[in-house]
């Protein structure tokens, strides 16, 4: 039951992220609640399970619109196996957990695309990407994250998760 | 001992799948003849449900802002008709030029000169979903290889240049627009054809470029056309110049355009499949 929920959640996100979202997007950049999910399980499902989740969603995000398979994929799992093996160090309960696990991430995040995008001869223009990334990007993920980190911790918390099938 | 064992295995299983993403990346960053059918049919799957939910929400976006806009619509109907009005005339003009140049054209065919034009069946498609990622500007329509889409058609719709079919699905294809930071279109000034240069993409989702004529005078509002170099046939509108410098050594004069193409409000675009022109070259 846990996996399907999760594998839902990250289906759905991943369709209204490219559709619904785009109208909320803010100096053309958009909010990456994708990241702030897998941060979210990552924290309460530990490191392997954050790694697993992270590559599945950076899959489905790389074949669908990617220019080379498996630059999110790498980038999502690295980002889950690190926070989760931060989680056991950390107070779950914590509005500032999310906020900062989401500064650190999407900072890991960039550094990671930056990185792949440099070496596979793709143009970049380092400045210009961090100030978007960082700039822009982060206050929103970092106003998003919140929202979403607590509502999806009720949801792990709750029975439904914890049922074994149906 | 078992603990480190475990932990040991899990870093092992993190690297190795890492080595693989590196190599799939490795393989698949450049543009490929054909996808491969786990893509397709991965595509096959999210594309209609993407595409409802991108009709769904267009829907409801343009009814609420419909509704908050009704003052300005009384306005905007006034300005329209009197540019109906205004088109209607400059098209009885422009019917007349259009007799004459086919005429002309038909004395080209006839002399034999090697003429080349966009081929006339475009195909509508809708905007099915746009990338998530801020790092590259793609979005996939919901035609594909079934309705004709091939790997490097046209995109453009009616004010003009969107981009490029990057990969095609059976029912979707892949994007890139030109705003994108790796897309780029060579240009010709529309008021001289003789004035022509590159323009690319960026991070930002500016476009900017240079003249390959660093002497010929570019001024700010100046519409820029494709020049028929490389990918794109001639003629379609790509935008307009908002700045222009000329470097300290007068060497080089770069341009920043603004696209005629609203990028974030396009929900329907038109595809054109590739010009025979690439096959004339060939024989």
């Amino acid at each position: 039951m846990k996996n399907l929920i999760i594998g839902i959640i990250i289906v759905g996100n991943f369709i209204m992220q490219s559709t619904a979202l785009h109208n909320l997007s803010f100096l053309g950049v958009l909010p990456n609640t994708t990241l702030i999910i897998i941060i979210t399980f990552a924290v309460h499902f530990g490191k392997n399970k954050g790694a697993v989740i992270g590559v599945i969603a950076g899959l489905i995000q790389d074949v669908i619109f990617g220019r080379a398979i498996g630059l999110n994929a790498l980038a999502y799992m690295l980002t889950g196996y690190f926070i989760g093996m931060m989680s056991q160090k950390i107070i779950k309960e914590n509005i500032i957990t999310p906020i900062l696990l989401t500064a650190i991430s999407t900072i890991l995040n960039a550094c990671i695309n930056l990185f792949f995008i440099y070496f596979l001869g793709f143009t970049t223009e380092v400045l210009l990407l961090f100030r978007k990334s960082i700039i822009v990007e982060m206050p929103y993920n970092l106003v998003l994250s919140i929202p979403i980190y607590i509502y999806l911790t009720k949801l792990i918390n709750s029975k439904i998760m914890k049922k074994e099938y149906y | 001992m078992a603990k480190t064992a475990g932990k040991d295995r899990t870093i092992v299983a993190i690297a190795i799948v890492s080595i693989i993403l590196v190599v799939v990346m490795g393989i698949t960053s450049m543009q490929r003849e054909r996808i491969t059918t786990i893509e397709r049919w991965i595509g096959n799957v999210f594309a209609p449900v993407q595409n409802f939910v991108m009709t769904v929400t267009n829907t409801i976006g343009g009814e609420v802002a419909s509704i908050i806009d009704i003052k300005n619509i009384k306005v905007e109907n006034e300005v329209l008709s009197q540019r109906v009005n205004q088109l209607e005339k400059e098209m009885v003009v422009l019917r007349l030029k259009k007799d004459e140049l086919e005429e002309l054209r038909g004395l080209k065919h006839a002399l034999n000169y090697l003429y080349e034009s966009a081929d006339g069946n475009p195909i509508v498609a809708n905007i099915t979903a746009k990338d998530p990622g801020n790092w590259f500007d793609t979005f996939t329509v919901n035609a594909g290889k079934k309705h004709g889409v091939e790997k490097n058609s046209i995109v453009v719709n009616a004010k003009g240049l969107v981009g490029r079919v990057y990969e095609t699905g059976d029912t979707w294809a892949k994007v890139v627009s030109i705003i994108d930071n790796n897309s780029s279109v060579s240009f010709q000034v529309l008021r001289d054809a003789r004035a022509q240069g590159i323009l690319t993409g960026s991070i930002t989702n500016e476009i900017s470029g240079y003249l390959f004529d660093h002497l010929f005078e570019i001024v700010v509002g100046d519409k820029l056309v494709t020049s028929g170099l490389g990918l794109y046939p001639e003629g379609i509108i790509i935008g307009e110049v908002t700045e222009v410098h000329t470097s300290k050594s007068k060497l080089l004069k770069t341009i920043s355009i603004e696209p005629a193409v609203n990028f974030n409000r396009l929900t329907k675009v038109l595809i054109v499949t590739p010009n025979n022109s690439h096959q004339l070259q060939e024989e």
